[in-house]
């Protein structure tokens, strides 16, 4: 009970401190005006019906900016704590440095989910109002409009699911980095390693020799595969889904702990 | 037959430090070591003032960040209360003043001071009471809603004794609780730590001022690069390093008539001092002196 205490205080600092970032303003704002401007870009939906290009920028807006957030926040709030030394009047008390990664991993992951949850409300509101007012367009209509949400909430679902994955391993990466530019490069690298674990999995079938099949088994497994969550399928199982990113985010975030738990502060 | 029985009161020293060494290695490709601390012993008993003196780099953070497990001992023993740091219920005891403290700019010195106390699992009224009674006692009435962005530094380092404070720990640990304070500032944290004293508190001072060393602490220990080359009581430790007896007189006048009168008794003086008041005082005498015809 004492440990979760410590946990929750621990992450409703973290959770301040990303409300009152510019970064989260500026990034969740430059996500808001480009579901927004939507409306106007229509002219380029490339064949798309019009509120189906609308639902694509939304998840495209969720997807991009939400990856960036989860990278650089996780790794600013990190090493905040350590460069401004805001860590040790916390940890000469009795707080572990579990409880302490844990909390900086859930505040930093809750503003990201409100931020999903802002722009899958904005995203419902223009998909609603412009299917209204486009009754005429016959490739519009009532039927369409409650597939396109369900669509549109499960991707940021899934999408939330990858930014939990993200964000453990940004955590693992900081634990033992240095320095603030190396774990934001590190963990964009990851972030774009992830979307090609599927080559990694066919170079590892394929493979003809002991040491190219172990260095794919390894690129294979130890990434999560964001396939899974960028493009979940009409009927998705969402319990797999869950517990694939669970298991995930716990080995990262074990992973995390361990470098953390030995680290000169 | 009478049995004779004993007791054996084994008091619980509040640091005990035993052949501790630390080294820091960097760098992955070319590694590189410092030795921080080769062998130190050090207790430190309750309820005492100890003094931890030493050059920069001469391992003083080093051994309290040990005693806070925020750094790993290479080899030895750190018992806090006897038990090890990294156990969290033994430093539940401590209160640690880091050096130039610096906290969450965005809440105000009681938010912060609350939040501290919540870590070290206080709630509800004592909480409260605890907070007030701390915010008063570091003389920050009044400052204590603004946000600590907004704090001078001398403010910042009574916010970090307050939050110290504030779970009544047996143990506080302070490092350069003076650092970057004015003269009048420094005074009052010396009279804190002998409020503190007097309370039956354990105060572990690491502190370049040595003035306030010598006139709060019991015992002190002098490290210089790693290693311990002084250690005791501050009396056996002046005696030790004085050299020569000395009379200090409170005029020229008075220590010319003094070297005349032992000169005529046939002692021979090498040299002599008038009686100066240190910079210290003077400053604190002229700013107290200017506050008070402000008044009037």
């Amino acid at each position: 009970m004492k440990g979760l205490r410590a946990l929750w205080l621990i992450a409703r600092h973290t959770w301040v401190e990303v409300v009152l970032s510019r970064v989260f303003s500026i990034f969740g704002l430059l996500a808001a005006a480009l579901v927004c401007a939507s409306i106007f870009l229509t002219n380029f939906h490339f064949g798309s019906a019009e509120v189906r290009f609308i639902n694509d920028l939304g998840q495209g807006a969720i997807s991009l900016f939400g990856s960036i957030l989860v990278v650089t926040l996780a790794a600013q709030l990190f090493f905040r704590e350590i460069e401004q030394r805001t860590v040790l009047p916390i940890l000469a008390r009795p707080v572990t440095r579990s409880q302490f990664l844990l909390g900086k991993f859930l505040g930093t992951l809750a503003p990201i989910l409100v931020f999903v949850l802002g722009i899958l409300i904005l995203l419902t509101l223009l998909l609603w109002w412009r299917s209204s007012s486009l009754e005429q367009d016959p490739s519009v209509n009532k039927a369409v409009l409650p597939l396109l949400l369900a669509e549109a909430w499960t991707s940021g679902f899934f999408q939330m699911l990858k930014f939990a994955v993200l964000g453990s391993m940004v955590f693992a990466v900081a634990s033992f980095s240095q320095s603030f530019s190396y774990t934001v490069s590190m963990g964009f690298a990851l972030f774009f390693a992830s979307h090609l674990v599927h080559l990694a999995i066919d170079f590892y079938r394929e493979g003809e020799n002991l040491f190219s099949q172990g260095l794919a088994f390894f690129f294979a497994y130890a990434l999560p595969d964001f396939r899974i969550f960028n493009e979940p399928p009409a009927d998705p199982d969402f319990l797999k889904a869950i517990l694939y990113a669970s298991t995930y985010s716990l080995i990262y975030l074990f992973v995390a702990t361990r470098f953390f738990q030995r680290r000169e502060l | 037959m009478g049995m004779l029985v004993v007791n054996y009161c084994i008091m619980e020293q509040a640091i005990t430090l035993r052949k501790l060494r630390k080294v820091f290695r960097s760098g992955s490709v070319r590694v590189t070591t410092v030795q921080a601390l080769e062998g130190l012993n050090l207790e430190v008993r309750p309820g005492e003032v100890f003094g931890l003196l030493g050059p920069n780099g001469s391992g003083k953070s080093t051994t309290i960040k040990i005693c806070l497990d925020l750094v790993r001992p290479t080899s030895g023993d750190c018992l806090v209360f006897g038990g090890k740091p990294s156990n969290p219920e033994s430093r539940r005891r401590i209160g640690y003043v880091p050096e130039a403290p610096f906290f969450y700019g965005y809440l105000s010195g009681e938010a912060l001071v609350q939040s501290m106390g919540r870590f070290s699992g206080l709630t509800g009224a004592d909480l409260e009471k605890r907070t007030s009674e701390v915010i008063a006692t570091v003389g920050l009435n009044g400052a204590e809603g603004r946000p600590i962005r907004t704090y001078s530094k001398g403010m910042l380092q009574r916010l970090g004794l307050a939050q110290a404070l504030v779970h009544d720990p047996d143990l506080i640990i302070l490092d350069e609780p003076t650092a970057g304070v004015d003269p009048i500032g420094a005074r009052e944290i010396t009279e804190l730590i002998r409020l503190l004293k007097s309370k039956g508190k354990t105060v572990l001072l690491c502190s370049h001022l040595l003035s306030q060393v010598e006139s709060v602490c019991d015992r002190v220990a002098i490290l210089h690069r790693g290693r311990m080359i002084a250690e005791g009581t501050m009396d056996s430790l002046l005696q030790r390093t004085a050299h020569r007896p000395s009379l200090v007189y409170k005029s020229q006048q008075d220590l010319d008539e003094g070297r005349r009168l032992a000169e005529k008794a046939g002692i021979s003086v090498s040299d002599g001092v008038g009686y100066e008041r240190s910079l210290e005082e003077v400053f604190i005498d002229l700013v107290r002196e200017g506050a008070e015809e402000a008044v009037l």
